[in-house]
């Protein structure tokens, strides 16, 4: 088994989410550049150089790799490349990184010159497992709190769910990362004839472990705890005023699922954003707020009006979420 | 991912809400009792009993009651609350409610006390005063394709577990039109015994109660004559008086029948029979007074019981065995006489009777144990405004307290041992006044409006009170422990979608002092 790569810390990073993001984005814009396995190589299109005879073959190509071979065809190379789902490591656990896709001739003095393959696979999983990651989805839940009848006339409860993780650390396959999420969710109905309205945001920070089974295919588990705010309103005839109810409480998330990466480059060590789906369900626990609507100060109730208890509220149940998100 | 999203619509469609939340709510009957007030809750078939076990606390227990509630109505004592539904109307499954009537216990936790079914829907409902029977009875209002406006449900409170008497009214072409539970009725040759007096279009019915829960009670029906203009008579008022077996001669229990547009009162003795296996016989008689009475009363006077008419400015006492008339001159047109024998000291060798109309601005009170020949022992009092309605001052602490109501919104405090009367001035506003029930003061609200009073009856001191909703009741309960003197006001304000209420001290109210409560329709639905 290989050392677990322990990346920059997580909690620490986290905190400059806000930075990040910008920075993610603007990275997006910018030519990777900066690796040399990551060197721009020539267009296809463009005529490759001819050979000089006496010249070497690295002043004639540029470096593919401390140290690895040059490959054979470049033909062979592309199809390797392509195939992202081949063994990525040795018996002993350690990566075994394949030869870069070659795009150079044998120094021979009478190869011709061959095109070089642009954006060669490394074979690694690098930043498919390794990175920041932003993301939005839908949450919709299944809330069969009796505390939630008043706003809704079925159980359900449809949310938006905005997030941003990091990787904090990966071995192998496996890889933890945590997450600061946002779900935020209205609903409105009637109750008996008087306009309600429920808004609820569940902030949570979240750990979550990983399972790589492809470099784009990850299967994950989240535990992720926090609090609620609950914000309901009650339209009420009676006093002739609307009322409010609010509350925090403790919230956790549990639950499980899958990450796909349909856009990127296959190469591990590229520092392109990849795009990704996933698909995740599981159960939301919160603790129980009390619905006591009271009105407003200066809101022209009648003086000394008694709260409307609706009972309590507990926004706990069944949910699954669908999200894309963008890491980096 | 269309598998999905179908995944989620389907999960977020999972699960509804108790219908409740979808129900309406509108203004809708109230009554007060002793410690609580009900307020139908027409849309969730449940009556709300709004309690107060604090001073400005307000509980609300929800029960549930048949579907389309027809009427409710309060026991005399204030303690049970009888509700008559219509139930599924027409029922097309046998799972469909039938009519019912729900008997609820308020004191307490409420609760449903006992239940009874009929087969069809009924609107009418009557309560004996003394809470031994119960008369569910149809109305016009209630639609069938075929149904007998004689048929009448009589229900034994005393023996809730029986199930309702159906029988029909002998009438011989009318139907009900109003009916009186009598006290009990001494008779010749029988046990006293209780009468349900029936008046339809043209007759008087008289159901014995006597064994009317084993079976189906006795009816005796007696025509009304026809009038000086040729006509039958109609039933406009039916008196009764026990008999005074320690007269001489003793006089029978007794029945008399005011008719519209008659000057003859119909007087059925409870007489011997002719045949003693009967109780007794039924025997009538006309009674001439002398024109078409406005009211007719059975009063004791110096020379024995007598049948007072008030006929124009004339009051005619007649003796009931003789039929002999006395008119005596009055010096107003009443129209009306309250009995208040039992609030005046002095009142020995006969009855007091306050004499009152809606067209004089005067009021008698009739010592008739002074005279039956004359109107020697009539005092007339001035109060300024024409009486419409006289009211009774519950308890003791004011027993000769009468309370006055004028067309005009005034109402007046009378004192029968001073004679004397004091206005309460509403500027012309048609206050609704009524007594607590400690008899200790007066309430009085305008109904919609948000003003309201209190009038305490000891100083007689006007207390104007103010709430920050429209008025649509009054109503001075005490606590479920009667042992508790506290007492709380609970004034309702029913809007097209919301039951609330300001409650205060009913001892000490000030509008400074109060608690609102609202949402009350959503009691119960939480839990």
């Amino acid at each position: 088994m290989s050392a677990p790569s322990f990346t920059a810390p997580a909690l620490t990073a986290l905190c400059a989410a806000a930075l990040v993001t910008v920075a993610g984005s603007a990275r997006a814009a910018d030519p990777p550049v900066t690796d040399p396995t990551t060197a721009p190589a020539a267009p296809a299109a463009a005529p490759a150089a001819p050979a000089t005879p006496g010249a070497s073959p690295d002043a004639a190509a540029p470096s593919t790799g401390a140290g690895e071979p040059a490959s054979g065809a470049a033909a062979d190379e592309a199809e390797e490349a392509d195939d992202d789902e081949k063994p990525e490591t040795g018996s002993d656990g350690a990566k075994e990184e394949k030869p870069a896709s070659a795009v150079f001739a044998p120094a021979t003095a009478a190869a011709p010159p061959v095109a070089e393959e642009p954006n060669p696979d490394d074979g690694l999983r690098g930043t498919h497992q390794e990175h920041w990651a932003a993301t939005i989805g839908g949450r919709f839940g299944y809330i069969p709190s009796t505390g939630y009848d008043p706003f809704s006339e079925d159980n359900g409860f449809g949310q938006v769910s905005l997030g941003l993780g990091r990787t904090l650390m990966a071995m192998d396959e496996f890889s933890t990362a945590v997450w600061l999420l946002w779900d935020w969710g209205a609903a409105e109905s009637t109750a008996r004839g008087a306009e309600t309205a429920l808004s609820a945001h569940r902030f949570t920070a979240g750990l979550e472990g990983r399972y790589h089974l492809l470099r784009r295919l990850y299967f994950f588990a989240r535990v992720a705890p926090g609090a609620l705010r609950s914000e309901a309103t009650l339209s009420d005839a009676g006093a002739g005023v609307e009322r409010k109810a609010e509350g925090w409480a403790f919230a956790t998330d549990l639950s499980g699922g899958a990450a796909f990466e349909f856009a990127g480059e296959n190469r591990g060590k590229s520092r392109l954003p990849r795009g990704w789906l996933s698909v995740d369900g599981g159960y939301g626990f919160t603790t129980s707020s009390t619905l006591e609507f009271v009105a407003e100060p200066e809101s022209g109730a009648p003086a000394r009006l008694e709260p409307i208890d609706l009972g309590d509220l507990a926004m706990s149940g069944g949910f699954f979420r669908i999200a894309a998100s963008a890491t980096f | 991912m269309n598998k999905l999203w179908c995944l989620s619509i389907l999960l977020a469609g999972c699960g509804g809400r108790p219908a409740i939340w979808d129900s309406s709510y509108s203004p809708q009957q109230a009554v007060g009792l002793r410690s609580s007030v009900a307020v139908v809750d027409s849309g969730e078939n449940r009556v709300l009993i709004l309690s107060s076990p604090a001073p400005l606390a307000l509980s609300t227990d929800a029960v549930g009651v048949g579907l389309n509630v027809a009427t409710i109505k309060a026991s005399p004592d204030g303690k049970q609350l009888f509700v008559l539904s219509r139930g599924v109307q027409p029922r097309r499954y046998t799972t469909d409610q039938r009519p019912r009537l729900t008997v609820i216990d308020t004191e307490g936790t409420p609760r449903e006390a006992s239940r009874y079914e009929f087969t069809d829907p009924l609107s009418g409902l009557v309560l004996d005063p003394e809470m031994q029977w119960a008369i569910a009875y149809v109305t016009p209002g209630d639609s069938r394709s075929v149904r007998n406006p004689n048929e009448i449900n009589l229900i034994d409170l005393q023996n809730p577990d029986a199930a309702p008497i159906p029988m029909t009214i002998q009438s011989g072409g009318g139907s009900p039109r109003s009916f009186l539970f009598t006290d009990e009725l001494s008779v010749p040759n029988g046990d006293p015994r209780r009468f349900l007096i029936v008046q339809t279009e043209h007759e008087v019915i008289l159901v014995d109660l006597l064994d009317a829960a084993s079976g189906q009670p006795e009816q005796l029906r007696m025509e009304l004559p026809h009038n000086q203009g040729g006509a039958v008579g109609t039933p406009a008022q039916v008196v009764f008086h026990n008999a005074v077996v320690d007269a001489e001669p003793p006089v029978p229990s007794e029945i008399a029948v005011r008719a519209t547009a008659d000057s003859s009162v119909l007087l059925l003795a409870l007489d011997t029979p002719a045949n003693l296996e009967h109780a007794f016989d039924l025997k009538p008689n006309l009674l001439e007074v002398g024109g078409v009475p406005s009211t007719i009363e059975f009063v004791n006077t110096n020379a024995g019981v007598r049948l007072l008419a008030l006929v124009g400015q004339k009051a005619a006492l007649v003796d009931p065995l003789t039929s002999n008339s006395v008119q005596v001159n009055l010096p107003t047109a009443f129209k009306a006489v309250t009995r208040v024998t039992d609030d005046v000291a002095g009142a020995d060798g006969g009855d007091v009777a306050l004499l009152w109309s809606d067209q004089a601005a005067t009021v008698g009170l009739w010592n008739l144990g002074a005279s039956s020949t004359a109107s020697h022992g009539l005092d007339k009092l001035e109060v300024g405004t024409t009486v419409s309605a006289v009211l009774d001052v519950p308890g003791d602490s004011f027993p000769t307290y009468k309370i006055l109501q004028s067309k005009q919104g005034d109402f007046f405090v009378l004192d029968l041992a001073t004679q004397q009367t004091s206005p309460m001035v509403t500027n012309g506003r048609a206050f609704s006044v009524s007594p607590s029930p400690d008899g200790m003061r007066l309430w009085a609200y305008l109904p919609g409006s948000m003003d309201f009073a209190s009038i305490n009856l000891a100083d007689l001191h006007a207390t104007s009170l103010t709430t920050e909703r429209a008025i649509s009741g009054v109503f001075e309960i005490g606590r479920a422990d009667e042992t508790l003197p506290d007492r709380s006001m609970v004034v309702l304000h029913q809007s097209a979608s919301d039951l609330a209420v300001t409650v205060l001290d009913g001892l000490a109210p000030d509008s400074a002092n109060t608690r609102f409560y609202s949402g009350l329709i959503y009691e119960g639905v939480t839990q």
